[in-house]
């Protein structure tokens, strides 16, 4: 009996170990539909990320397994989905990549064991939390500033704006912070549109409404698609001012969708197209050669997080969440793929954005 | 050695080496079935992959060549009408634009307002579209129906056409033929690896890429068309850049492996249990008709052959049993003849033991007589060993007294032997005193007369102490004591000695006495020389004694053997011959008759004595006699040569005697003081002590037996205080143990007592030459001092030369003595020298010296050392001196 005891022990053991072979990350996304661009791209980075982490090894000798959900851009389903994380014990999440999604999910999230990280959520109502949630983007207030300081240099006072009202926690707080600026620059918004559903109605209001105004510029606040099919539509009322978008727009079917009519638009940009790095060059080669398509923020900023918890995990020695939070705050100072970021006390970040204008079907980054 | 099984043990090893060999076979068949349909099933695969491939390609390719044609044919006005059927007819195209050159949309199909604002300038179905093929985008979400599709774009006439194609839509036969149920699973990639067909919808509303994609490029490179880690078989189409992969799900195929798994190890089972059953059945059938086999043998073992036949269940056991039955009925028929036979013998043995009885008696009784004879003879042995006992013990009594009678007979010989040795002794140390002074006194006399009565005298003496000798001798020879020195002498020198003696005596009888062959003589050994002069004398008094006329000649021959000489020596006289022949002669105290001892005297113990000794040396002694013509004796003696000769012959200038016997002490004091000898007197050996630790002397005579202090104790002490002074033993005792213990102590030599005044001078270093001196001196200047000197004291001329002599030898010893005083200025001795010689030059009245001592002593005494020292010179300067350095 005394040696038959430790032996179904270590029996046991094996079973365990052979249970958790794989450090499970959950992602999660709007993975399909026309809202699914953001989702695709960052989950596309994530697996690149994972790829190169499980060629090297895995992390504490494991491989990383990436359990992907499809939250269909669907607010009600947010909270079911942190719950089928936590039942199939995934403790560390990737995503959502929408503050509309984050804050669907918040509440479930932190009513739970698990932590989210998101590299692409930047709703200023999440700053300064210590929670559950970290983010690997500055708020978006710093879109804003950034947005500002274009108009400022292009002398663009007077704007519409026109606003996607189903991204609530992002949108409306990204146009307050944009008015506070613009009005503090002596500027001011002359007229705003919201629309939760493009039609042939939305248009003609819209025409309607700006036949007669006066304006510099037009601050566009949609998805990529959105941003595209509005800027054809002013174009094709010889609508005549600058076009400014968030970095939500900035995907890379922005230009498929948007072609001539958004040349010299100007767009929040999380990518440096102004210099040459050499990380950033690589992983930009991989990803072509994977997927065919441009490296957007979006993956970048999902590659380098995927990254960064790798790292945490690695350091921590633990795929606990609390562990790799506690470990992710304590390293604080990550390498991206093209400069330094910072995690402060919150785990918020506020590396710098940039603003590209789009010239000739191309990216040129023209606010570093 | 061969390890012993049982049967059972045999037999279930065999049962489980067959059913494990059965599993393992059944295993090897399963695995092998397994891969057969798995090959199969891949043959099957790769065939609907083929018809998949070829079912997608028209189901692509057929609708965008018809739309080609369409376009190209039909004019423009009509394309909407031929659009709306076409879309309808072809559920894949989801839409189709038409755009202008400038990317503005010309048209749409299905008709959408909003479309028609769009600018595809940098769509990249648009930017890519060629005339000759039809380009195929990457997957994309439609704006139109925002569901995942790939458009395929070409550029027809003016226009861009853009087909927007959803392929789920296209049904594929080949998902039902499977070979095993429905686990055939059909998936078509992009070439970016993105799903565009797939059962699983998600892979394509999501966009997914094909986990393994990466893995199968590489594998499409090299024409390997299996995944088989994935169990995927593919197909790359050239045509339009897609992968169509065919899914096979392996565990499928093991489950309906499992199937037949189960189906054969039950079958296995049932054959294994079948087996075990008959091998323990037959075992057991076995067992028991063994069982039966072995009860008939252990009856026949036991002797009862009544064996009962039994059933039993195998032929071969039977057939066993039927032999054992058989062989039991011939045993049963044998023993009953060996039990006839065992009776018969057994008679027979009865028989025999009751013969047997009958002698075992007769032969008891014949034992019992033994006995009795026995017990008979034992006693009279009893009474015979009484007997015997008491007449050894009488014997041992006899005997006891027989021994006793013995011990004092040897205690009475002895006592007589002792008391002649000590009688012999006692009496040969007055006969010495007799004969020394007889022979002193002979020197003296000058009166014919009584110096021929003092010759009567020595002569009678020495006739007497022979015949003392002889006697000890005798009793030596008697008791077995005589011993035999080793001591090394020149035979010549020895026995000239003796010859000498004789020669005076024959011709003072008148009697010729020649020697011949002296030369051959002259030879060094060891032996005794006292004996061998004894012979000389014994043999040579005898022929004397018997010749009055005519001549005694001694012919001397001497052979060499290596480390001896043997002496050949003949003695002839002209006497009265003998008649005695043969041993009686050698007898003791045997004479040739009795007329002789009258008329010739002798003990007749001279030839006893004589053939002794010769038998001693190895020699032999016969006589031949002519009673008219005389005696001839020839006798031989063998004698050790001597190689190393070593004869102390020293100068001795001052000795210090040591002898406690008044009348050896006058004798030798005489003769130191006839040879002028510078002596002490010392009467014990304590004296000599005191003497020697006061003066230096160059010689030491010690007698041996002293009061106070022995010679032996007295040589022992003077040795610790000097190793180098010469001592020589003078004793009585003549026996080696003397001689030894003298040597042991530390004596130099050794001399027998009476001592020998030739020998004496010898070692002391009296020689001729001085002899020669004497004379000279007599006749010059010498005499007229000793005339002076006699003058004076009235002594003999002669001594009185030998005083002056004595003196100016000592006055040069003196002068010596003072020359080296001088160099070390020890001007006390020098005076002490000077006093010394200044009585002694007085006392021999040599005036002029004396005066020149007296001068030279006062100078001394004044401290005038150089006028003395001068003065002393002058007396080298006297004519005596001269004379006599």
């Amino acid at each position: 009996m005394n040696k038959i005891f430790p032996l179904l022990l270590i029996a046991l053991l094996l079973i365990s170990c052979g249970e958790s072979e794989t450090i499970k990350i959950g992602v999660v996304g709007s993975m399909s539909g026309n809202q699914s661009e953001l989702s695709v791209s960052g989950r596309r980075g994530i697996e690149l990320a994972v790829s190169i982490i499980n060629e090297q090894g895995g992390l504490l000798g494991k491989e990383v397994e990436l359990v992907v959900k499809d939250d269909l851009n669907d607010m009600s389903r947010a909270g079911d989905i942190v719950k089928e994380f936590v039942n199939e014990d995934i403790e560390i999440v990737i995503g959502p990549f929408t503050s509309r999604m984050m804050l669907a999910a918040y509440d479930s999230v932190e009513a739970h064991e698990i932590l989210y990280i998101s590299p692409t959520v930047c709703a200023d109502s999440l700053n300064q939390k210590d929670d559950h949630f970290i983010r690997f983007i500055a708020s978006s207030r710093e879109q804003a500033v950034a947005l500002n300081e274009v108009a400022l240099k292009n002398s663009d006072k007077e704007f519409i704006v026109i606003i996607d009202e189903t991204n609530i926690g992002f949108n409306q707080q990204l146009y307050q912070n944009f008015k506070d600026i613009l009005e503090g620059n002596n500027g001011q918004i002359n007229y705003v549109l919201e629309y939760s559903v493009l039609d042939s109605g939305i248009f003609k209001t819209l025409r309607d409404s700006i036949k007669d105004l006066d304006v510099d510029g037009v601050f566009i606040i949609s998805n990529a698609s959105d941003f595209a099919t509005i800027a054809q539509n002013l174009v094709l009322n010889d609508f005549d001012a600058s076009l400014y978008g968030t970095l939500w727009s900035h995907t890379n079917d922005i230009l498929r969708l948007g072609g001539k009519d958004i040349e010299n638009a100007y767009l929040v940009s999380g990518i440096s197209q102004s210099e040459v790095y050499h990380d950033f060059n690589r992983v930009f080669l991989d990803y072509y050669d994977r997927y065919g398509e441009n490296l957007s923020f979006s993956a970048m900023y999902s590659y380098e997080t995927m990254m960064a918890l790798a790292e945490a995990i690695s350091k921590g020695r633990s795929s606990d969440w609390e562990k790799a939070k506690s470990t992710l705050l304590e390293i604080k100072n990550f390498n991206g793929l093209q400069f330094q970021y910072e995690l402060d006390k919150y785990g918020d970040s506020s590396r710098p954005y940039k603003i590209d204008q789009i010239i000739n079907g191309g990216f040129l980054t023209v606010e570093d | 050695m061969k390890t012993k099984r049982s049967l059972k043990e045999r037999l279930l090893l065999i049962c489980i080496v067959i059913i494990v060999t059965s599993l393992l076979l059944c295993t090897i068949t399963i695995v092998l079935v397994r891969d057969v349909l798995i090959n199969d099933l891949v043959k099957h695969n790769e065939s609907i992959l083929i018809l998949t491939n070829n079912q997608i390609e028209s189901s692509v390719l057929t609708p965008l060549e018809e739309l080609e044609l369409t376009f190209k044919l039909i004019n423009s006005d009509s394309i909407d009408l031929f659009l709306e059927v076409y879309l309808k007819a072809n559920p894949i195209v989801s839409n189709i634009y038409v755009a202008n050159e400038d990317a503005s949309v010309k048209s749409i199909y299905p008709q959408n307002d909003q479309a028609y604002t769009w600018n595809l300038s940098y769509d990249p179905s648009f930017l890519n579209a060629e005339a000759d093929h039809w380009n195929w985008s990457q997957t994309f979400i439609s704006s139109i129906t925002n569901e995942t599709v790939i458009s395929a774009s070409k550029k027809i006439n003016e226009y861009v056409i853009i087909a927007e194609l959803q392929l789920d839509n296209i049904p594929i036969d080949a998902q039902r033929q499977a070979l095993f149920g429905e686990f055939v699973r059909i998936e078509v990639l992009d070439k970016w690896g993105t799903y565009i067909i797939s059962s699983d919808t998600n892979k394509i509303s999501g966009r997914y890429r094909m986990p393994y994609f990466d893995e199968l490029k590489k594998l499409n490179s090299l024409s390997d068309q299996t995944l088989k880690e994935h169990s995927i078989i593919f197909n790359y189409n050239e045509k339009m850049s897609w992968y169509i992969l065919v899914n096979y799900d392996q565990e499928e195929i093991d489950r309906s492996i499992i199937d037949w798994f189960l189906i054969i190890i039950l079958i296995w089972s049932v054959f294994s249990i079948i087996l075990v059953y008959s091998i323990l059945k037959y075992f057991t059938q076995s067992s028991n008709d063994l069982e039966i086999i072995g009860n008939h043998t252990n009856y026949v073992s036991i002797g009862d052959y009544n064996l009962v036949e039994e059933d039993l269940y195998f032929t071969e056991f039977k057939l066993l049993d039927d032999q054992l039955l058989n062989m039991a009925c011939i045993i049963s028929d044998r023993t009953e003849e060996i039990i006839a036979m065992n009776e018969n013998l057994e008679k027979l043995v009865s028989e025999r033991t009751f013969e047997l009885k009958n002698t075992n008696q007769k032969l008891k009784d014949e034992i019992q007589e033994r006995e009795l004879i026995e017990e008979k003879i034992r006693l009279i042995n009893q009474s015979l060993d009484n007997k015997v006992k008491e007449r050894t013990i009488e014997l041992e009594n006899l005997n006891d007294e027989l021994n006793k009678s013995i011990i004092e007979a040897h205690r009475a010989n002895e006592a007589k032997s002792k008391f002649l040795a000590i009688m012999s002794h006692e009496m040969r140390t007055p006969l010495n005193g007799i004969i020394g002074f007889t022979h002193m006194l002979s020197l003296d006399i000058k009166d014919p007369e009584q110096h021929k009565t003092l010759e009567l005298v020595l002569s009678s003496s020495k006739v007497l102490l022979t015949l003392i000798n002889d006697v000890l001798d005798v009793s030596k020879y008697e008791a077995g004591k005589m011993k035999f020195e080793k001591e090394p002498f020149n035979f010549k020198t020895e026995i000239e000695e003796v010859l000498d003696s004789f020669r005076v005596l024959s011709e003072a009888k008148g009697l010729e006495f020649l020697v011949l062959g002296y030369d051959k003589i002259n030879v060094d050994v060891i032996g005794d020389q006292t004996k061998v002069k004894q012979i000389f004398y014994n043999l040579l008094n005898n022929a004397l004694k018997f010749t009055n006329v005519g001549s005694i000649s001694i012919e001397c021959n001497c052979r060499t053997n290596p480390n001896m000489y043997m002496f050949d020596i003949v003695i002839t006289d002209t006497g009265i011959g003998m008649k005695a022949t043969g041993n009686q002669l050698f007898e003791p105290f045997t004479q040739a008759d009795d007329s002789i001892h009258r008329t010739y005297g002798g003990t007749g113990l001279g030839l006893t004595i004589t053939k002794e000794i010769l038998n001693h040396m190895m020699g032999t002694i016969e006589f031949i006699n002519d009673v008219l013509v005389g005696t001839k004796c020839h006798f031989t003696m063998c004698l050790e040569a001597n190689d190393q000769v070593d004869t102390i012959k020293k100068n001795y200038r001052r000795i210090l005697f040591v002898e406690d016997h008044i009348v050896n002490q006058t004798l030798m004091i005489r003769f130191f003081e006839k040879y002028n000898v510078p002596f002490d007197l010392a009467e014990n050996g304590l004296e000599a002590i005191n003497l020697f630790e006061k003066y230096t002397y160059d010689l030491i005579l010690m007698d041996c037996q002293m009061p106070v202090m022995n010679g032996f104790e007295a040589t022992k002490k003077i040795r610790e205080l000097d190793s180098q002074i010469e001592i020589i033993a003078m004793t009585a005792y003549t026996t080696a143990d003397d001689r030894k213990k003298c040597h042991e102590v530390g004596m130099n030599d050794f001399m027998t007592k009476p001592v020998n005044l030739k020998t004496l001078k010898n070692i002391i270093g009296i020689n001729e030459s001085l002899e020669v001196i004497i004379e000279e001196v007599k006749d010059d200047t010498i005499r007229s001092y000793a005339e002076n000197l006699k003058n004076h004291i009235g002594f003999e001329i002669e001594i009185c030369i030998e005083l002056i002599e004595t003196f100016i030898s000592q006055l040069l010893k003196g002068l010596k003595e003072i020359d080296s005083f001088k160099i070390t200025k020890d001007y006390k001795q020098i005076k002490t020298i000077l006093h010394r010689l200044k009585g002694a030059s007085g006392t021999v009245r040599l005036d002029n010296i004396n005066s020149i001592i007296i001068a030279s002593e006062e100078l001394m005494i004044n401290e005038h050392y150089e006028e003395a020292l001068e003065m002393i010179n002058t007396l080298k300067m006297e004519k005596l001196i001269n004379h006599l350095r």
